[in-house]
């Protein structure tokens, strides 16, 4: 089901509307985002731009096929850490940190 | 059709959603072999496994991805690199095209539809380059002269033995012999078995070109040479490139075509009509004649001086009728190969049927016995072909007819049967042009001697 949060039908759209195929992309999500996202934000702690941007980068990939909605706050961190401007993107880092754990939530609701 | 071998297809991607996400769109398709990979590293050193593709995500975290690409194409230019990547902008696109990429994917929703797409064009690709390279094997196969031109007689021996003389020089050949004797197998042959096998075989039959296109055809043109030549044409002398022109009939050659061909010959280079570049030739040359051409050149239709520079090592391809029991080692040769290329049990001939083949005098030669085996091949009911299943039907002039041996009874009645054809079976026409009495027709008929068609 799509919510405020993410649009499933984009994730339908990339699996070519396979049941089996989409649940298994949202299990890897499941297990590989948050590790990820544990990376992110440990790289943002220690302002490491360079670190901060490659997660970034890659977790923006896959929140963007699976139809996830804060993929544009991803876009705009790894935009502010190519430029090693850090400090601008706070607010973004809060909102994504914020609706991380929910989409994870909302997600293993979709098996 | 026979199934296609898999499709071997590395996956390099370090996130592992993608990496999941294509390795699961690719093995829905059973015929894809699926390897993925995490690193840069791990990849190349799996390299020697020969993928057929690679999918290349460009920003590895341990290498960039034209380091990737460049151990790719060092190892193996025929490995497809096809780049899946973030990057949208076009200039990445077409740095990646320009350092060897098959093509550009970007990951977006489109990317599965991109990607099967992709591949079921290198897929294609792929099959070709097999059937290809399949069909060279087979050709250097075919024109193994040893199994191609079949026979034990002394005549066909000596022409054994200057095959092999001719494979090994580029002297041009001259190939001389009755029609249907194989002058072009031998052609083939000598070039498959030289060392210019892997460049081009170009036959060219001089009396199936209209004389007016002929010198265009041999030697090209170029764009605006003459009326309608709207294009600039490559001739044949230089489409054989490195490897061998094979002139059949070149007794029919034009005297002034005969001139200018020459003039190649002498100068070993050319120009295309219209154009005052020279290219220099590097053909060898083969040419093929019924005539004799000494004749000719006696009887001024050839020149003297074409003559002895194409005469060259001269072969003659003895008339199948001189070669003995080479007769029945060649039928026996096509009814395996009918029987094969038709997958049906392989026939025999029966000692009656072979006695029958090894009277006729075989005018059409190698190329007229082919033809009767496959219809005899056709006409067997069962794995013997009998002597009633061998048919010849280019026995027309008398010297063919009589080398059939028939009695004279029989002679009279396939007499009267060609003449009952023509005559629409009017009996009454066909006693008076042949000065018989009619109740003798209708006898022969009754007994069943005389045929009604």
């Amino acid at each position: 089901m799509s919510n405020e949060l993410y649009d499933i039908e984009q994730l339908k759209m990339a699996t070519g509307n396979d049941p089996d195929f989409t649940n298994h992309m949202i299990k890897v999500f499941l297990e590989e985002a948050p590790k990820l996202f544990d990376k992110l934000s440990n790289h943002f702690e220690v302002n490491d731009p360079k670190g901060v941007r490659f997660i970034a980068h890659q977790l923006k990939g896959n929140f963007k096929a699976m139809g996830i909605h804060s993929w544009e706050d991803l876009r705009a961190i790894e935009l502010a850490a190519k430029e090693e401007e850090l400090g601008k993107i706070e607010t973004e880092m809060e909102s994504v940190q914020e609706k991380f754990p929910k989409i994870i939530e909302s997600l293993k609701r979709e098996l | 059709m026979e199934k296609s071998k898999p499709l071997k297809i590395f996956v390099v991607e370090d996130d592992e959603w993608y990496n999941n996400f294509l390795k699961y769109n690719l093995e829905l398709n059973e015929d894809n072999e699926v390897h993925s990979f995490k690193t840069g590293k791990e990849f190349i050193k799996k390299l020697h496994e020969r993928p057929d593709v690679v999918t290349l995500d460009y920003s590895l975290p341990d290498m960039d991805g034209d380091k990737v690409m460049k151990h790719i194409k060092d190892f193996d230019s025929n490995i497809q690199v096809l780049v899946v990547s973030g990057q949208e902008d076009i200039e990445t696109a077409v740095e990646i095209l320009k350092q060897g990429a098959y093509d550009y994917v970007v990951k977006n929703n489109d990317t599965r539809e991109r990607l099967f797409a992709v591949l079921n064009h290198i897929r294609k690709n792929v099959e070709l380059k097999e059937e290809i390279s399949a069909l060279k094997k087979e050709i250097s196969k075919k024109y193994d002269f040893s199994k191609a031109i079949v026979g034990n007689s002394t005549a066909i021996k000596k022409v054994f033995n200057l095959i092999e003389k001719a494979c090994e020089s580029k002297i041009t050949v001259s190939v001389t012999g009755e029609t249907g004797t194989g002058k072009e197998l031998v052609a083939k042959a000598i070039h498959y078995n030289s060392k210019r096998k892997k460049k081009p075989f170009i036959p060219v039959n001089i009396t199936a070109i209209p004389s007016e296109l002929i010198e265009s055809e041999l030697f090209g043109h170029e764009k605006g040479a003459f009326t309608g030549a709207q294009q600039r044409r490559i001739g044949k002398f230089e489409e054989a490139t490195g490897g061998t022109i094979f002139l059949d009939e070149i007794g029919e050659m034009d005297p002034n075509l005969q001139a200018k061909l020459l003039r190649v010959l002498q100068e070993r280079e050319l120009n295309r009509i219209g154009s005052n570049k020279t290219i220099p030739l590097d053909v060898r040359i083969i040419v093929a004649t019924h005539r004799n051409l000494a004749d000719e050149v006696k009887k001024g239709t050839f020149r003297e001086d074409l003559y002895y520079r194409l005469l060259g090592l001269p072969i003659h391809l003895p008339p199948l009728r001189e070669r003995g029991n080479d007769i029945l080692l060649i039928a026996d040769f096509f009814v395996k190969e009918y029987c094969k290329e038709n997958e049906i049990p392989i026939k025999k001939l029966s000692s009656k049927a072979k006695s029958k083949l090894l009277k006729f005098p075989f005018p059409g030669n190698v190329r007229e016995l082919k033809a009767v085996i496959e219809l005899a091949c056709v006409m067997a009911n069962d794995e013997m072909i009998e002597e009633s299943d061998i048919s010849f039907n280019s026995s027309n002039n008398m010297q063919d007819i009589l080398m059939k041996e028939m009695t004279l009874k029989e002679y009279q009645a396939r007499i009267i049967e060609t003449f009952m054809e023509k005559y629409d079976n009017n009996v009454l026409q066909v006693a008076k042009k042949l000065d018989v009495g009619k109740s003798t027709i209708y006898r022969m008929i009754q007994n069943g001697e005389v045929q009604q068609k």
